[in-house]
Parts: structure tokens; sequence; C-alpha cells
């Protein structure tokens, strides 16, 4: 299995490189453009989010276009030994993305006034809250939650249904209901940790995120040898 | 004998095609042919023994476990050439190698480096700058380079030149002198069969026809020629399949001596071709 993982990145890390770029650069700008509302810049956990939606995407739009399923599903591997990968990769794609957005807010919050002292316009001071109103905490859980959700439901579906257009046409999907969810699960979280109070709710949260994540994998599994190649 | 594939009343239906009850086997240690025209089912009998797609019914024993059940263990000794070769086009054949190769237990990456340099293809190049025919050959590397017990090739001739395909059909040969190694080729050009294949197995419209040995085609099948009036509803019966030209008729016989004995001076009987065989054999037989 880890060599499998291991083939995800080999085969597409010059894509994954472009990706990284282009995508630091369309960040850049819009906070330069004050696409972003003035003032505002993304906390390091969007940024991640957005930059893995944009590498898991091109993960499986190409493995589509090069007909990895066919590949893999010739070789002596087990089928759940290729979904497992799938989603490990999956997995590590969004840690090395949050990981960087992270580090990246944390650098800017270090260097960011002794840049700004210096004339730098580009790099924002930000604060450790990531949404206007909300303990980061809930920032945190919301997003974890949602990407859970997502995961669970994009994998099972590219794995039986994935083809170019249909695994494009979902992406937008997902994007807008991303947009619309977040807000409302940071609302659940608030109330649902002041009624439950947070640590019980965040115990909860994961809890239900691990459970969502197994029914998905076993979900895929099991679509995976129904999936006529 | 010993059988290295059996296949027993397999069914599978797309719209407007379906495998009907296909029961056949796969000899240990010889090149099998699966012959049909487009269309026939071959693919999809391989893609079922691949277990890439679904059976509706019947069994598929490969080394004699199940294909389904023992997935992975009966995947590690079989070398599979797809009709298209499919791999990163971006990458060079080196890295697609080494992404491919270990999954493998018996893995040889010199076997590997020497059929690649056997079949004039370089490490370095990129799997989009090879042509049909050097995709194939570059496929054929890796089923080849692993010590398979049993290697399936759909179509694998298609798009090579005539020169690599006399080569490729000699290699076929090697492959089986040890008598534990056997080969399975499915392909539309009769012509590789008449010269490669031991068995040939005769498949349209998602039915087996006939399976059968070389030497059995040579001793018991012939194409019986003559004028047209022996053409008689009682002599149709000595014949799978028919056809008349201005000339006379020619058709199809599987009981040489039987059609002999009965209009020996008055017709002629050629050794049939596969192609023969193909032709009367395809659609009912008729085609007067």
């Amino acid at each position: 299995m880890r060599r499998l993982v291991a083939n995800d990145f080999k085969l597409n890390a010059v894509l994954f490189s472009w990706l990284f770029v282009i995508s630091n650069l369309y960040y850049l700008l819009l906070a330069r453009i004050h696409m972003l509302g003035r003032g505002y810049t993304p906390g390091g956990v969007a940024v991640g989010i957005a930059f893995t939606s944009v590498m898991v995407l091109a993960l499986f739009l190409r493995e589509d276009q090069n007909k990895g399923q066919i590949i893999y599903r010739s070789l002596p591997l087990s089928h759940a030994k290729i979904v497992s990968a799938r989603y490990i990769s999956v997995f590590l794609i969004a840690m090395a993305n949050i990981a960087y957005g992270v580090s990246i807010q944390l650098i800017n919050l270090r260097l960011g006034p002794w840049v700004m002292r210096y004339g730098g316009r580009v790099i924002r001071d930000v604060s450790l809250q990531m949404d206007a109103g909300y303990a980061l905490e809930h920032s945190l859980i919301a997003r974890a939650f949602a990407l859970t959700v997502v995961i669970s439901l994009a994998v099972p579906l590219i794995i039986r249904y994935g083809s170019l257009w249909r695994i494009l046409i979902g992406y937008l999907v997902l994007m807008f209901v991303w947009s619309m969810g977040v807000s409302r699960l940071l609302r659940l979280s608030l109330y649902t940790g002041f009624f439950l109070g947070l640590s019980r709710w965040m115990f909860f949260a994961i809890v239900s995120m691990c459970i969502m994540l197994s029914i998905s994998y076993k979900l895929s599994v099991w679509l995976y040898g129904r999936r006529e190649l | 004998m010993e059988n290295v594939i059996e296949i027993e009343a397999l069914a599978k239906e797309y719209t407007g095609f379906w495998l009907k009850d296909v029961t056949f086997g796969i000899p240990k240690g010889f090149i099998t042919g699966l012959v049909g025209p487009n269309g026939a089912g071959k693919t999809t009998i391989i893609k079922l023994i691949m277990n890439l797609i679904r059976r509706e019914g019947g069994k598929i024993r490969v080394f004699g476990l199940d294909n389904i059940e023992h997935d992975v263990e009966i995947k590690d000794r079989i070398g599979f050439v797809y009709d298209t070769p499919y791999f990163y086009e971006d990458q060079d054949l080196q890295t697609l190698m080494s992404t491919i190769g270990p999954f493998y237990s018996k893995w040889d990456s010199k076997k590997f480096s020497s059929l690649l340099n056997r079949f004039g293809l370089s490490p370095k190049k990129k799997f989009m700058a090879l042509s049909k025919g050097m995709k194939t050959k570059f496929a054929l590397a890796l089923a080849l380079s692993h010590d398979a017990d049993l290697i399936i090739l759909d179509e694998p001739t298609a798009g090579l030149d005539p020169l690599f395909r006399r080569e490729f059909l000699d290699m076929l040969t090697e492959i089986i002198q040890n008598e534990e190694k056997s080969v399975l080729f499915s392909t539309h050009i009769t012509s590789d069969l008449d010269r490669a294949a031991d068995y040939t197995v005769i498949i349209d419209n998602g039915e087996i026809l006939c399976s059968l040995w070389k030497d059995e085609i040579q001793e018991k099948w012939g194409v019986v020629k003559g004028r047209e009036d022996f053409i008689t509803p009682e002599n149709r019966i000595l014949f799978k399949g028919w056809r008349k030209h201005p000339h006379g008729f020619e058709a199809l016989t599987s009981d040489v001596p039987h059609v002999r004995q009965l209009l020996a001076n008055s017709v002629m009987i050629e050794h049939p071709t596969l192609e023969d065989l193909l032709y009367y054999l395809h659609a009912g037989g008729n085609h007067a």
C-alpha cells in the first residue's frame, strides 16, 4: 500500500508542483486585488483546504485520463489496498497543504509587522481568528467536519462513477455546497459547543468523522469491485 | 489434460450483446487462440477472466482457483497485455517500470531491461512518444518480466509491424517450451493463429462455436469444393457452412473421411485455414 501511495506522489509530482505554484500566485492575486474583502487574508487552514481540493481533483482526473483504475486492477493488488491508498493519499495531500497554510500564517504573524514596517503590502497581518465572531476551535471543527463529509461522499462516488465530466461537475457542486455549508456548520458548532461543552462537542465531532470515514471506506471498497472497466 | 483456465456457463449481458452460457478450457502448456470477428465477445471474456468486469453467471477457475476469490494470487501469476496499452502517458518507461513492476512477487528488472533492449525501446523515452506498436512492445516487456505462468494477450498484434509480429509469435512459442507456461491470445487476425496457436477457440456473437486442436483441424476439417448441384438438401447436413459461387460451391465439413467416402470423386477437399473456419461458422454458415 505504501508503494501505491508513493506512486500517487511520484506520478503526479510535476502536476502537484505546478498546482502549488499556481494556487499560491492565485491567492496572492486575490489578496492583492481585495477579492476576498478589503483587509481580509484567508486563514492557513482555509488556504490548505483550497489547495487540497485542487490537488485531489487533479489526482482523480489524471487517474481517469490515464486509465489508472485499469492499470491497478490488472495488477496483483486487493481492492481494499487500492482504495486504502486512495484515502491515505487524499489525507496526506490535505495534511501537507493545511500544514503549509498554517505555517505561512504563522510566518505572517511573526514577520508581518516587520515586513509592513518596511513597506510590505502583499503580506498582511492576520489574526488567529479564522472566521469573524467565532473561536478558532469552531472554525477548525466546522472545516474538518465539512472536509470529512466531502471526502466521505466524493471518494466512493468517484471510485464508482468517476469520469472527466462527472468529476468536474461534482467538484463545482461540492464547492458550491462547501461555501454554503461551512457557515451553517460554524453556527451548528457554536450552538452545540454551547450546549454540550466544547471538549465534549469536539470529542463527538471527532468520533462522528471517524465513523463517516470508515463507512465511506467500506462503501468505496464495495463499489470498487462493482465498477466495470 | 490439465487446463490452466476453466470457464463454465459464463454469462454476461450488455445492451445489445450477451455472452451465452460460455464453456471452454484453456490447456496448460500450449498457445491457445481465441478468435472471432469484432464484437464477438473476446475482450469481454478476457476482462471477465481478469476480473475487470462482473460476471452475471457461471464460474471461472484459473490455476484451479476461483478468479474472484483468489484475485491477487492469480494476477501475480498472469502477464497481461491489454488491446490498448494504458499507462501514465507523460512518464518515461523507466518510471513506469518502477511504479508497476515491484507489485509482482517475481519481478525481474534485469529481464525487463533486456527485453526493452531487444525490442529497441529506450527506458528514457516517454510513453506518449511511442507508436501503438511500441506501446504494445512495452506492455509485452512488462508482462514477460515476472515469470508469469499464464500470458493473456488481448489483440496484441493489431498495431505491430510484420517483422516484429513474426518475432513476437516466435517469442510466444519460446515461452511455452517448458510446458509449464501457457498463452491465451485473442485476435481477429487469423493468420497469426495459423502460425502460432496449438489450440483454437472460435467465438461469434457471444457464443463458443467450437474448440479445436491444430491437428484436429488438419485431420477432420476440410473445405469441400464442387459443382453447385451437389448442394442438395440431403448433402447440406454434411456441412457446417457453405456458399455458392458462379462456378459451383464451397463448404466446410468437420468430417472429412465421411465426405470423402460419399462424394469422393466428385469434389475436391482442401485443408481449411482458421479464416475458412471463422467464415463458414459465422452467422449460421449459410453464405449463399
